[in-house]
Order: structure tokens, then sequence, then C-alpha cells
């Protein structure tokens, strides 16, 4: 996983946030209180210097609530900055008790970046469960842009949330599988009268749509239970773990490996992460 | 660290009966941090008479830490709704540090690795780092709990600093390290050859501070992550995170918003791993509950994790810890515990 060389910040405060308007907000479930908010810097130098990578993070953050760390789940080729935030601790609420025009505070980007060029010639596997699609939507959207498509192979995409009211990004699942270089699979745990598609969880539909591990990369992210399965059937599948690719999650406060609260082993996972190879994975301490 | 970068200047006179004139002199332009007796020991804090200065303790109970990364630090207000953020105003006279032990000095630079490495400087504590100025002091005789020898710290190399005294009979030599030091001790006269031989031999006479037997701390740690001794050795602690706090090096930190009326506040303030709230994440999950997987975070981080990224162990062996724990676990037994279990033969 390449590091990310920041932009020269050197006697800039690195803990002061830009300021950014809050310009849409897309309610993604209601059942699970999860919306997506576009953001629009007040400035130009901010946004100049807000330039991301899929698999990065921010730190968002609400004067008087605090800060969080957010996956992005916009590509760099969309226009403006998104982030997928479910309401969960006092920051995600405060995010969520703003309005479209509010003013919120963003520092980063942070963290490493999906291994674009490594994944480049080969078949892309994407497995997510519930909200673990937003940091893999970023990828997902930056490989199916026209200026990108080409670098990549076949592209398979698993999806599956608890219950049909949990899918996320449903204007995009329906263009996803739509599209005719792209092959979408989705489940949930537990149907209701109105789904008419599959009932399961993630790792037996993977075990289903087999995917075939040569010259491939798969992408997992999701509720750790269900990494778990993910990875025994991609190894199973024959993948090894060079060719599994996720993403941890950790406390983290500055997001740029000082205050000690993401490491595990000699990893941060705010700057040596948040995205791992299950390789890296087996080499570091279980505490995550 | 090089033993002899030293770059030595020349050496001055301060017999002892001066010193808090010399204080009184420096508080003319300098802020001056010194150790201040309390009840029964002393602490580093803000002097504004040279007379408060005391120096009848080898190291104060806190260390020098909290004047570069503050226990709470404001980054910069905010006004609660509206969309701007002020800076906090930053200190005007300069601040010196008397005296500094080699000890805390080699702590420095331990920080100075995590908030000025070269991805990420960290402003609020480089600022500060290069306003300090530092006058250290030689340590000849160690106390009980010293154990710097093991991490190879000379206690009477002045490295760092920008003066370095030593006591000799009833004054202090001062090796006069930096220009920045110099400016400081314009008044003072030369020592005479005679006592710069005289603190040669002591130095070279001194009793050093206890050596841990720590060969390849680093690999050996490396086999005790799932070792049961943690469990054992951690029964007893409270996690109340008093050898973080006391310790030197120990810099994690928490980032919260405070607001008082109409004042709001992004505060950076000391925080610990021997916390249990410290990894515990908005959904609940706790990586480390356990107070044996959070002692062995602590101490993984010093000796292993620490080492691997940035080749330099994060203790300097002044002992504020086993000063300070309310349960008396003691880092040096844990260190040996687990090095003795991992090589039966070598303690």
């Amino acid at each position: 996983m390449k590091k990310v060389k920041p932009h020269s910040q050197k006697n800039q405060s690195q803990y002061k946030p830009s300021l950014a308007r809050i310009i849409a907000i897309e309610v993604e479930s209601a059942v699970r209180d999860t919306r997506t908010f576009t953001l629009e810097f007040l400035d130009d130098a901010a946004r100049e210097q807000f330039q991301y990578l899929p698999g990065q993070f921010a730190e968002l953050s609400v004067a008087g609530a605090g800060e969080a760390p957010i996956s992005i789940t916009s590509s760099p080729t969309q226009p403006h900055p998104e982030f997928c935030i479910k309401r969960m601790g006092v920051v995600t609420r405060a995010i969520h008790n703003l309005s479209v025009g509010d003013t919120i505070g963003v520092r980063g980007p942070y963290g490493n970046t999906f291994p674009l060029e490594t994944m480049e010639g080969k078949n892309i596997i994407f497995v997510a469960g519930g909200i673990g699609l937003a940091p893999l939507r970023s990828l997902i959207i930056y490989m199916l842009d026209a200026q990108h498509r080409s670098r990549y192979k076949d592209i398979t995409i698993i999806y599956g949330a608890r219950s049909p009211g949990d899918f996320l990004f449903k204007r995009d699942l329906k263009q996803w599988a739509q599209r005719q270089d792209v092959t979408y699979h989705e489940t949930v745990d537990k149907a209701d009268e109105t789904y008419t598609g599959k009932e399961g969880f993630v790792p037996q539909l993977l075990e289903e749509v087999a995917p075939k591990s040569a010259n491939a990369i798969a992408l997992t992210c999701g509720p750790p239970i269900m990494i778990k399965f993910v990875l025994q059937g991609l190894t199973k599948l024959g993948f090894t773990p060079d060719q599994i690719i996720t993403t941890l999650e950790m406390r983290m406060k500055c997001g740029i490996g000082k205050c000690g609260r993401c490491n595990i082993g000699p990893y941060y996972v705010c700057i040596d992460g948040p995205v791992f190879s299950y390789r890296q994975i087996l080499g570091m301490p279980q505490e995550y | 660290m090089a033993k002899d970068s030293t770059k030595h200047l020349t050496s001055k006179l301060l017999p002892k009966k001066n010193l808090e004139q010399f204080l009184d002199a420096l508080l003319k332009q300098y802020d001056v941090i010194a150790p201040v007796e309390q009840n029964g020991f002393s602490r580093y804090q803000k002097i504004t008479r040279g007379t408060e200065c005391c120096l009848k303790y080898r190291l104060p109970r806190n260390s020098i830490k909290e004047f570069f990364l503050p226990q709470d630090e404001t980054l910069f207000f905010f006004e609660p709704g509206a969309a701007s953020l002020s800076d906090a105003p930053s200190a005007k006279r300069e601040p010196i540090i008397f005296p500094v032990r080699p000890c805390d000095v080699r702590a420095l630079t331990i920080l100075d690795a995590v908030f000025d490495d070269e991805q990420f400087s960290d402003s609020y504590y480089v600022e500060k780092r290069r306003r300090m100025r530092l006058i250290g002091m030689a340590c000849l005789e160690p106390d009980d709990t010293c154990f710097c020898e093991t991490f190879d710290i000379n206690s009477t190399d002045g490295t760092g600093c920008d003066l370095f005294l030593t006591e000799v009979e009833d004054s202090y030599i001062i090796d006069v390290l930096t220009t920045k030091g110099k400016t400081l001790i314009k008044t003072l006269a030369d020592a005479p050859q005679e006592l710069i031989q005289k603190k040669k031999q002591q130095v070279a006479a001194r009793r050093k501070s206890q050596s841990l037997k720590l060969a390849e701390v680093q690999n050996f740690l490396k086999q005790c992550f799932e070792s049961e001794l943690w469990e054992e050795m951690a029964a007893k602690c409270l996690s109340c995170g008093a050898c973080a706090f006391l310790c030197p090096t120990c810099h994690c930190f928490d980032i919260t918003d405070d607001v008082a009326g109409k004042i709001g506040r992004r505060l950076r303030s000391w925080d610990c791993c021997m916390f249990p709230k410290f990894t515990l994440h908005a959904s609940g999950h706790n990586p480390r509950t356990k107070h044996a997987q959070r002692l062995r975070q602590r101490i993984m981080h010093k000796f292993s994790y620490f080492p691997e990224n940035k080749s330099l162990i994060a203790c300097v062996g002044c002992g504020r810890c086993v000063v300070a724990c309310p349960v008396n676990l003691d880092i040096r037994e844990i260190l040996s515990t687990l090095a003795s279990s991992t090589h039966p033969a070598s303690p």
C-alpha cells in the first residue's frame, strides 16, 4: 500500500480544519440513519489542497461537538467530496443535525489509498456489506469512470445488506446492475414482502458467484463478522493474502500518526492504513 | 545518539551561592521553568524568583514534556455557530528550563521523532521546541530508580542542551554548547583550569545508574505478545495512567471541543493507552478491553513498535513511573520478567 505524500504544510496548523458548506444531503437508509453529505469548500485554496484518491479519509468536525474520521465515499472523478455517515456517536449525531447550507470542518485527506497501480490489468472483485460499501464506492466509481475503466479488466460487485431498507447508494446500485461492463450481485440477510432478490449472507453469495482468483484482486469491507467469513471464502477460492485488500477501523483522533490511538503493532491505521492487504493483517497483532 | 557530538564552545564558572542571582538575571528576559519544592517532592513550573528553585530532588515528579506538549492545549478558538476559527495567542517571552537531566533531554529526541517527522510536522510542538532553551545538569550520583544506562544515556553528557552544568565542589562548571546558550552567561567568568580538570575526574569516576541487561529487547518482546505473563503482571494494574502522564516520552493525546458561552476551543489533552476507553469505537467495539492488553500495548509500543518505526527505544530510564505507580508495578521488573521468560539463561 503506497503512502501518500502530503502537500507541504510545514508551517501550518495540522489541526485546524478547512471549512466547507454542505450542498446536498441524501438519506441513504432511514432504517440505519445513514446519510450522504456532499461538501463544497468555502475557499479555493482548501479545495486545491484536498486532492484525494480512493481509500483515504478525512476528519470531519462540527464546532462544539468535535471531530471524527470518516472515509471519503466519492471518487476524485466527481466534482465534490461526499461522505456517507451513519448516526453513531456524538460527532456523527451533530453532523446529522446539520442542514444544507451549514458549515462543517474538514481536515485531510489522510491515510493511504487502495493500490491503484497494482490493480491495473486485473479482474477486480468487490465484496461489501452494509456501510462497508462507503469506502469501496469511491474506488468503484473511480474505476468505472471513462478515463480509468480500460485499465481494469472484469469488475464484479457483491453487495449485501441486513434488509432491503439497508441498501445504501441505491442510485449507484441500479446503475451498476445495468452496466454491461460490471457484474453485479446483491443479497439481503432477511428479505421482506417487497423484495424479490436473493436472501442470504454475503459469504454465501460469494461462494455461489465463485470469482476466479487468477489475475484478480478482491477488496472487502463490512462488519467484522462478515469480513472474517469472506476472507475464509476468498482463501478457499484460491486468493492469496496478497490478492485480498481490506480496510481497518480503529478509533482515531489526529489522523496524522501522532496521537497513538490507532496503533496496532508497528502500524498506525491513520497513516499506514486504512487500506491493508490480508498479508499485512496476518502479520499484525489481532487487536482491531 | 552520538556520544560526543556536543560542540563545546567554552566553560564558565558559577559559584553555587550565586545560583539564585543567576536565575533572577535570566528572569528579567525569559520565562524560567525550574523545580519548585512541594510536599516532599519537586515539580517543574514557572518561577518568578530565583529562590523558588529547589535542587534537593534529582528529578522533579513531572517531566518537561508538558512545556512542549501541554496537558491541555488550545489548538484554536471558534465561536459556536459562526463559520470562523482563530489561532490561540502564542507566548511572548522565550522560555528556559533549568535544570534538565540527560534522560529528559533524550526524551525530547523521542518526542521530536513523533512530532517533527518528515511526513507531518506538528507546528504546535515544533514552535515550542524551537523557542525553548535548555540548561542541562549532569547526574554524578543516580537515584535508586534511575536506569538510563540501559539506553546508553551518558548522564554527564550535555548533548542537546544549550548550557550544561556539572557540580564541582561548591560551584557549577557551565559548558557552553550553543550560541543560544552563550547569550545566557555573558556576565560569568571563565572556569579555572584546575576545576575543569577536577570535573573531568569526577565525570570519569561517576557512579553510573543501573543498567538492565536487555540485549535485543525488541526481539524478545516480539516473542512475548501471547505470553501469559501479561495477565499476571497486569493483575494489580489500576489503569490509572499515572505512569503515562509522568512519563517524559508518552505522548498519546485526545482532541475534544470545549464550549463556555460564546467561546469555543478545540483542545488537545493528554490521554493514555492504559485507559479503558482509549480505543473504544463509536460502535461500542473495543479492541483492548483488558488491563493485560493495555499494559502490553504500553510496553510493546515503547520497546518494540516505536523502535521498529523510529529506531529509538521510547523509554529513557528516568524511573518516574516506578516511583509513582500506586500498586508498585515496576517497568524494570516487567522487562526482566519477560526477558527471562524467553531467555531463561540470561536475566
